[in-house]
């Protein structure tokens, strides 16, 4: 929920239950003070009758349609007010009335009461405009302030705003503008302390892209020149079979060695650098390794199936997809047993490599870790999984590997 | 043909001169950056191998000013940066080619012959060696005037062996042609012996007089003498 959101939900909490005690308090005061009036009018009224009587005048002034006066020849000890229905020929039913019980002394002397009555349906309605329009009133305010409040919200959070935005814009490896001073202290201290954060990734990334070029060159010019050297060794006549031999490990070590130095600087590149992603011919691709491994598998017997459901969207950088494809399926060769089976399922969202082979003694969780590697003695670098896990990550692709009864599934899928 | 390596590791720059000449081709070499812009200033050449990492500038610089002097120049980069970026600026510069350290010279060698076929004889250039006939450009492999039918793999591996006639060949050199990266699965399995064997196989049936020797423990060797 948006901050803005969030402040005008807690006005619109506290306005509702404000308005309605408002009103309804309103409504009480009001109706207390028009009965207090009407009271001291009944009364009024019946202290004149009363002092009528007493001279004994018959006439009892004051009937009205919505008041009528009579005197009782009863005893009553004291004022009394009370509210009461009654029937009115007027309004054609039973309405409310305020009516007063006053004791006096009748004509004859004897004991009095005077009663007198008035209709208060013209209150209630005065009294309802009333708290209506306190009501009203009271909802303008906080209306008003309400406005008022969110109009001054979004001026002052502008700056964090802005902020917000250079932040989601921010790339590690392309030229920023420093976030800016603003009126406001605490925003002031963050984009002091963002701006020092970004000058420090972009320096950090900077450095470790630098050394990892320098590392590049460091260890690939020798290695260049070791390989150079075996090229040309092997030229020479009248090599024996021990010379051929240790020529052999060396060239081995020399590729191994050359494999992982590739393989570590691509999986820091991978991290660091922006491979621009673009639409892949996934079908193609996978046709195109499986190819080059077709030998591989015909040796062992390996039986591979390639089946498009629908064209794959999954966008990714050329050199990266292929990485990932020829690293899964060659380790789905690798990990195979004679006989097996591949199977590679594409759709829109992702694709699917299956493979039959043996159970790892590998924690699957394990699995994607560098270095990690099912058979300690293989010649593989241990970094192949890794990097098509660094490159699912960065692109934001789901990689999942799971196995059941000798059939290991690696998915491949956009995450939602 | 003649050959500018633009190189400044001594060591790399004696095995590549030394490897090219025995191919028979003139090399010249230059250590750093002004070297190389003075040569490509003056001179001409059919080929130019250039590392970007140069000391005093960047071999790119070498590559622009080629680029716009002797466009027939083939160029091919060798840099152990291996940075995409290079690859892709210095293919963007006008390079023909791009090969990362560390590389087979046989590779290099190979590179080598294609780029020029391409740029000097539009790659219409048959290779004839005796009673065989490689037309690269259309894949098509003739013994005694006979056509032979061999996969894409197979073509790439007999120019490969052609390419780097009467040279050893490693098995590594020749795996990680035909296979690029996923060479590594392959040698355990002795794939390329099997590989070797198909070809051969094919060519002989065809008449052809069978010129690939093994080197026992090394590789393979392509005679013609």
């Amino acid at each position: 929920m948006k901050l803005l959101h969030r402040t005008a939900l807690n006005h619109l909490l506290l306005a509702i239950p404000l308005v309605v005690i408002g009103t309804v308090a309103g409504h009480y005061a009001v109706r207390h003070a028009v009965n207090d009036e009407l009271d001291e009018q009944l009364q009024h009224h019946a202290e004149l009758i009363a002092a009528r009587l007493a001279t004994g005048e018959s006439e009892l002034p004051g009937e009205a349609p919505d008041q009528f006066v009579q005197v009782l020849p009863e005893r009553s000890t004291g004022i009394a007010f009370q509210d009461t229905l009654l029937y009115n020929a007027a309004e054609e039913g039973v309405i409310p009335w305020r009516m007063v019980r006053y004791p006096a002394v009748g004509v004859g002397g004897g004991p009095a009461t005077v009663v007198i009555a008035r209709a208060t349906v013209e209150y209630e309605d005065l009294v309802t405009t009333v708290a209506l329009v306190i009501g009203g009133l009271l909802l303008l305010v906080f209306l008003g302030n309400f406005l008022v409040d969110r109009w001054l919200n979004t001026r002052l959070w502008r700056p964090f705003h802005h902020t917000l935005d250079q932040l989601a814009h921010f790339q590690v490896d392309a030229p920023r503008n420093e976030l800016p001073r603003t009126g406001i202290t605490e925003f002031n201290a963050m984009n002091g302390t963002l701006n020092a954060m970004m000058a420090k990734l972009q320096r950090d990334f900077t450095a470790q892209k630098r050394f990892s070029e320098q590392a590049a060159h460091e260890l690939q010019t020798p290695l260049a020149v070791m390989q150079g050297k075996l090229d040309e060794l092997i030229q020479m006549p009248e090599l024996g079979e021990l010379e051929a031999g240790m020529i052999e490990v060396l060239y081995r070590a020399r590729e191994r060695m050359g494999r992982t130095v590739q393989n570590m600087l691509l999986l820091a590149r991978i991290g660091n650098m922006e491979y621009a992603a673009a639409p892949v011919d996934w079908q193609a691709l996978f046709q195109d390794q499986a190819a080059l491994l077709a030998g591989l598998m015909e040796r062992r017997a390996v039986h591979f199936q390639l089946h498009v459901d629908k064209r794959c969207e999954l966008r990714l950088h050329p050199v990266l997809a292929e990485l990932v494809v020829a690293n899964l399926l060659r380790n789905a060769v690798q990990h195979n047993h004679e006989g097996g089976s591949i199977n590679v399922r594409i759709g829109s969202e992702g694709f699917v490599v299956t493979n039959s082979g043996p159970t790892l003694n590998v924690d699957p969780e394990r699995l994607f870790e560098r270095f990690t590697k099912g058979d300690p003695s293989s010649e593989g670098s241990g970094l192949g999984l890794s990097m098509v896990k660094e490159v699912c990550d960065n692109a934001g692709l789901r990689l999942e590997y799971t196995e059941a009864a000798g059939v290991h599934t690696v998915v491949v899928h956009r995450t939602r | 043909m003649k050959v500018l390596l633009v190189e400044d590791e001594p060591e790399l720059r004696r095995s590549v001169l030394a490897y090219l000449h025995g191919e028979g081709m003139v090399v010249e070499v230059a250590r750093d950056f002004p070297e190389a812009m003075d040569k490509t200033g003056m001179f001409t050449y059919d080929a130019v191998l250039v590392d970007i990492t140069l000391p005093k500038g960047s071999g790119l610089d070498v590559v622009r000013q080629l680029r716009t002097k002797n466009p027939g120049t083939g160029i091919i980069i060798i840099s152990a940066k291996g940075s995409l970026d290079d690859k892709v600026r210095g293919l963007e510069l006008g390079a023909d080619d791009y090969l990362a350290k560390p590389f087979h010279l046989p590779e290099l060698v190979a590179r080598l012959h294609a780029l020029v076929r391409r740029k000097t004889f539009n790659g219409r250039q048959d290779i004839v060696l005796d009673e065989l006939r490689l037309v690269p450009e259309d894949k098509l492999v003739e013994v005694h005037g006979e056509r032979v039918e061999l996969t894409g793999m197979q073509f790439d591996l007999l120019l490969f062996l052609v390419a780097n006639k009467d040279r050893v060949l490693s098995r590594s050199a020749i795996a990680e042609h035909v296979w690029g990266d996923h060479a590594e699965a392959m040698d355990e399995h002795d794939l390329l012996y099997s590989h070797m064997k198909n070809l051969r196989k094919k060519l002989t049936e065809h008449g052809w007089q069978d010129r690939i020797k093994t080197v026992y423990g090394i590789g393979y060797r392509f005679t013609t003498t």
